[in-house]
This record gives C-alpha cells, sequence and structure tokens, in this order.
C-alpha cells in the first residue's frame, strides 16, 4: 500500500536520476578517475566505490560552482568574459566557511589575495600528477550538412517574395515522381522520407516509366512498380518496401474445409492470436492445430481482403453438443467480453478447443470435455 | 607619497605574483583534465579562452579534493588507531587505507557538504508508534 506507493515514486526517481546520468556519464567516468588520483597522491591505498562516487560528484559540482559564481561576478561588472579576478572571487566566496589569510580584510586587492597564494603553495609543494588518460575533447559536435542559400548555390529563387539568402528549394526530382535510379542513388538515400511521398503521386511517366510498363505484364498502378524500383534503390530493403496490393502477387489459396463457414474464420482469426498459447495442455494435437491455425488464418485474411462476411449474431441457447455452428454464432464478439468474466471461465476453455478444425475432432472433443469437467 | 609608492609597490608585487603564478600555471599539468574542466565550465555559464584560467580552475579543484581526501585519510587513521589492540597490532597496521562514507562524509561535514546517510529506514510512517497502546 504506502510500501507500493513510496517504492514505485522512488523507482521513478531511480530512473529520472539514471536518465540525467546517462548525459554525463563520460565525463563523471573521468572525474571519478582523477579524484581517484588525486586521492591515491594523498595516501589511500583503496576506495569504496560509493564513496569515490561521492567524492567525484562533488568534486564536479564544485567546478560548476567556481563557474557559476565566477559567471555571476563577470556580469555584474558588465561583461560576458571571466577574467582571473572574476575567478579569484568566486573562489573567494566558496572558501568562506573554510577562511583563507584575508578574508577578513574589506579592500585587499584581489591579485594579492591569500587564495592565490595558498594555491601557488599548494602548487610548488605538491606532486605533479598527470592525469592517466589522454582526454579527447567533448562533447564532440557533429557537424551539419546545411541547405545552401539560393545565393551560394547560386540559383535564383522562383518568386520575388523569396529573400535570396534563405536555404534553397530541395531537388525537384526529389519529390517529383522520375528519374534513373543510379543517379538519383544519394538523393534518395538522403532523404527518405520523399520517396514515400512519390508511391502516392502518379506524375506523368518519364522514358524509364515507359520501360517499365513495357517490360511489366501486369497491369498494375504506376505507383507500385516506381516503389519496388525505389526500394531496389535503396539497397534492397525488403522493409522498406511499399506493401503490395490486392491481388498484386498470386497467393495459393488454402482449400477451406467444408464444415467450416466463413463466418466462423473471420471471428477465429482473432481469437486464435490471443489463446494459441492456452492449448498448450492439449499436446500432440496442438501442433497440428497450430499449424492448421496458420493456414487458417491466412485463408481467413484471404477470406477478409476478398469479402467481408456479414456476422451474424444468433441468440439462442446453444448445448454442449456438435452443434458447434451454431454456437459460435452465439458468442461472436461477446466471447472477448465474456472472458473477462469469471462465470465463463469454464465455457471459455471449451470454446476455444471447439473452434479446432473438425478432423481430428474426436480427440478435442474428448479433451474438452475433460476441461469443462476439470 | 611614500606610503602611496609603497602601496604601488605592494601591488606591483602582488600583480606580478599573480602574473607569474598564471605562467607557471602553463608547465603544470594539472591531475584533473582541461577538458574535464572545460565542460562543466561551459555547462555552468563560463566562458573563458584562457587556458590558464581553465588550469586556475582545475588546481583549485584538485587542492580542494586533496584537504578532503587528506580530512578523510586522517578519520581513517584515527579510526584505526583505536581499534588496534595490543596483540594484532601489526595485523591492524597493515590494512589498507581505504576510504569509506563513513570518513568521506565526515570529511565533506567540515567542508559544509552534507553527505551523510540514513542511519536507519523505517518500513512506513508510523513504524514504531503502534508499539506504545499494544504494551498497555
Amino acid at each position: 500500500m504506502s510500501d507500493g506507493g513510496g517504492g514505485e515514486s522512488v523507482k521513478e526517481i531511480e530512473s529520472c536520476l539514471k536518465k540525467r546520468r546517462k548525459h554525463d556519464e563520460f565525463a563523471q567516468a573521468i572525474a571519478r578517475i582523477a579524484v581517484a588520483q588525486v586521492c591515491e597522491g594523498v595516501g589511500f591505498q583503496g576506495f569504496q566505490q560509493s564513496a569515490l562516487d561521492r567524492l567525484s560528484d562533488v568534486a564536479c559540482k564544485y567546478i560548476l560552482e567556481i563557474g557559476k559564481t565566477s559567471k555571476f561576478y563577470a556580469n555584474l561588472a558588465g561583461r560576458t568574459e571571466c577574467n582571473v579576478f572574476d575567478i579569484v572571487q568566486g573562489l573567494e566566496d566558496l572558501s568562506l566557511p573554510q577562511g583563507f589569510v584575508g578574508a577578513s580584510d574589506r579592500d585587499h586587492c584581489l591579485s594579492g589575495s591569500g587564495l592565490i597564494k595558498e594555491i601557488s603553495q599548494y602548487v610548488s609543494l605538491s606532486e605533479e600528477i598527470g592525469f592517466a588518460y589522454s582526454v579527447p575533447s567533448f562533447p564532440v559536435i557533429k557537424e551539419r550538412n546545411s541547405t545552401p542559400s539560393f545565393l551560394q548555390a547560386g540559383e535564383t529563387p522562383p518568386t520575388d517574395a523569396i529573400p535570396p539568402w534563405l536555404p534553397r528549394f530541395p531537388d525537384p526530382k526529389t519529390y517529383t515522381y522520375s528519374s534513373m535510379p543510379s543517379a538519383d542513388m544519394e538523393e534518395t538515400q538522403m532523404r527518405p522520407d520523399r520517396i514515400e511521398q512519390e508511391h502516392k503521386v502518379l506524375e506523368p511517366p518519364s522514358s524509364r516509366l515507359e520501360q517499365l510498363w513495357a517490360c511489366s505484364e501486369s497491369e498494375l498502378p504506376l505507383v507500385i512498380d516506381q516503389g519496388d524500383n525505389v526500394g531496389r534503390e535503396r539497397g534492397s530493403n525488403p522493409f522498406l518496401n511499399t506493401p503490395l496490393q490486392p491481388g498484386e502477387k498470386e497467393i495459393s489459396l488454402v482449400s477451406l474445409p467444408a464444415k467450416l463457414k466463413e463466418e466462423d474464420m473471420v471471428q477465429n482469426h482473432g481469437l486464435w492470436a490471443n489463446h494459441v498459447s492456452a492449448l498448450n495442455t492439449f499436446g500432440p494435437a496442438n501442433q497440428a492445430v497450430k499449424s492448421c491455425g496458420c493456414d487458417a488464418e491466412e485463408g481467413s485474411r484471404k477470406v477478409l481482403l476478398n469479402n467481408r462476411p456479414a456476422l451474424q449474431m444468433k441468440f439462442h441457447i446453444g448445448k454442449k453438443s456438435l452443434d458447434i455452428a451454431n454456437r459460435h454464432n452465439y458468442k461472436g464478439k461477446e466471447e472477448v467480453a465474456s472472458w473477462f468474466v469469471n462465470d465463463d471461465v469454464g465455457d471459455a476453455k471449451e470454446k476455444r478447443t471447439e473452434k479446432l478444425p473438425r478432423e481430428p475432432m474426436d480427440i478435442e472433443e474428448h479433451t474438452g470435455n475433460d476441461s469443462v469437467v476439470n | 607619497m611614500n606610503h602611496n609608492q609603497q602601496l604601488n609597490e605592494v601591488k606591483h608585487e602582488d600583480e606580478s605574483a599573480l602574473t607569474d603564478f598564471l605562467a607557471s600555471l602553463i608547465d603544470y599539468t594539472p591531475t584533473i583534465p582541461d577538458e574535464l574542466v572545460e565542460h562543466y565550465l561551459a555547462k555552468s555559464g563560463f566562458q573563458c579562452p584562457d587556458v590558464r584560467l581553465i588550469r586556475l580552475v582545475a588546481v583549485a579543484t584538485q587542492k580542494f579534493v586533496s584537504e578532503v581526501a587528506t580530512e578523510a585519510l586522517q578519520q581513517c587513521k584515527a579510526r584505526q588507531a583505536t581499534v588496534v589492540r595490543d596483540k594484532k597490532d601489526k595485523q591492524q597496521r597493515d590494512k589498507r587505507l581505504i576510504m569509506n562514507m563513513d570518513d568521506l562524509s565526515k570529511a565533506l561535514q567540515e567542508y559544509g557538504v552534507n553527505a551523510k546517510h540514513q542511519e536507519y529506514f523505517a518500513d512506513s510512517p508510523s513504524a514504531g508508534m503502534e508499539s506504545a497502546p499494544r504494551d498497555e
């Protein structure tokens, strides 16, 4: 109750913290190494992981604080760039709790600050320990290839309303339907979004299209062919191709058993996806069922595509008899809702068994009854 | 006039000390790398192209970390000193000096950073409160 609620909020906080840390992991890792090296110089021989994390975190925050206070003093003086006196003032602010020589002086000169003397003393006395690794400059800024302006490209904008210093329009080849694949390889790779728009646009055919028309036997819309070609241009990624239109590809139809009606298959199609796993108890029969089920799904899909049968909801009380077809009609889409009601759990199992194809029917019938009895 | 001259001399000395120190920083490589310091300073809005100032910040941070670590080391050694018994004298002293959260939190407390762990966690806000009526 309260623990669960508290636990969830803690998890959310932790996940938020983890997301925050992910942005800064590299810098924090380097800080950890640097702090470990400093502590090793002081005399430590080992660290607790949490202690090291804590100290490196504090060190990073210290750097942030110096930056903040220095920036504040620079802005106070009306500057955006910090100089050494801003840093000294910032350091003095941070060191006030500890104290340094001359902290109580009201008008001391910053260049003669006790802090600077302490730091120079530290530099002269301490050993110079270099960082263990060579650190690249980070964060790495990715170079963006921005589109050149009209002036840079040497083009004139199409209308007077568009100033020439704006980026130029994209190449019309990328959004009109045309072009050879070799020439446009780079463009299509750079702008995959435009290519998808191409599919929907029917443009007057170019010479390439006429060739395609001559080659292709089936009377398909232009868009599909171009989509296939473009898909090939893009490195033949089958998942990026346009979907096939109905009737484009010849698929062998599954011969449905005579007893099964189309309506049953329509209902079964949705139910198979949800409840195939529930049939594990039925052992060897199940495998046959699954294979039949897959075919049945395809058959049902074909059935759906070709003609959508009207769902007939015949409401009459069905017995646990061989009159299973009527049973299906009775349950229809109410099955899904009824399964969530605990009363019908037994009935649900029975329905699932009964939807199996009729051929191994004897086995299912018995097992179905068993499940209901149990 | 003399007083002013003396003040000017002092100022010149201070400035030269500062400039000398900054010049020496170019040779000295702080343990905290410049890139890391630049990253965090950029995060906080600090803008400066001068490498010597970056080194100054790095050295100041290094000094701070070493001071905290020295403090924690003293705490660690003090704890080991109290634990040492006469018979196991050598065994205890040979133990490695490991930075604990306890030592670190005490050291950081001196520097104004509260890094304490909770001593105990209660199951619920009312833990321990029900026991009083039950005892009756």
